[in-house]
C-alpha cells in the first residue's frame, strides 16, 4: 500500500485537519501483512512541509 | 550455532568487513528481503568481490559460525540466502528464525508529535507543497 504525503504529515500532527483519519489509517493497516510503500517524491514533500522557513519552531521536532 | 558460541560469532562478524550487512538485516523489520548485489554493494558500502557474481557458491549459507567472513555475517544475523539468481544479480534474503522478528508498534515507528503546533492556514495541497509560506 503506497502512503501520501499527506497520510504521513496528518498523522504526526495533533492538531493537522485530518489527524484522526490518518493516524486512523495507518494503525490499520501498520504490521499488517501488505507492505507499506513510500516514494521518494513523498520523502522530498514531507521534508519540504516540515523544514518550510516559517514552520521552523512548530513543525522542526516532528522530524 | 551454540548458544554460547553466539556472542563469540557476533563479537567476530563486528570487527569483520561485512558488519554493515549485519547490523542491517539485525535492524530489518521483516522476514524476508529481496535484494540486489548492487544494493547489498550499497548497505556494505564496497564493491564485492569477483566471485560474488561468478560463483553462486560465494552465497551459500552455511550451518556453524564458521566460515567465509560474509556468509558469517548474515548466519550470525540469523538470516539465509535463497533464490540466488546469477544472471540477474538478485536474491533473497530470509530469516531463519521468523518469529524472533521484533515488532515495533505504529507509535514507536511512527509517533504523534504532540508539541507540534499546526499553523493556521497551512495547505498539503500537492501544488503549493514547495511554496515558502507566509
Amino acid at each position: 500500500m503506497f502512503i501520501d504525503t499527506n497520510v504521513l504529515v496528518n498523522s504526526r500532527i495533533p492538531g493537522a485537519p485530518h489527524h484522526v483519519a490518518a493516524r486512523a489509517c495507518l494503525e490499520r493497516v501498520f504490521g499488517g501483512p501488505e507492505p507499506l510503500r513510500i516514494s521518494r517524491q513523498v520523502i522530498r514533500e514531507y521534508l519540504a512541509v516540515v523544514t518550510r522557513q516559517y514552520l521552523v519552531g512548530k513543525l522542526t521536532d516532528a522530524g | 550455532m551454540a548458544v554460547d558460541k553466539k556472542g563469540k560469532y557476533v563479537d567476530v562478524v563486528m570487527r569483520g568487513k561485512y558488519q554493515r550487512l549485519y547490523s542491517y538485516l539485525r535492524s530489518l523489520q521483516v522476514t524476508e528481503w529481496r535484494t540486489s548485489f548492487r544494493e547489498v554493494e550499497s548497505v556494505v558500502g564496497f564493491e564485492l568481490p569477483p566471485s560474488a557474481r561468478l560463483h553462486r557458491p560465494w552465497w551459500g549459507n552455511q550451518r556453524s559460525g564458521n566460515g567465509h567472513s560474509h556468509a558469517q555475517a548474515w548466519s550470525v544475523a540469523d538470516w539465509e540466502t535463497a533464490e540466488v539468481d546469477m544472471e540477474s544479480e538478485t536474491l533473497l534474503f530470509r530469516r531463519t528464525h521468523s518469529k524472533a522478528v521484533p515488532r515495533l508498534s505504529l507509535e514507536e515507528a511512527w509517533p504523534v508529535h504532540h508539541t507540534a503546533v499546526w499553523p493556521e492556514g497551512l495547505s498539503l495541497r500537492r501544488e503549493g507543497l514547495y511554496r515558502e509560506g507566509e
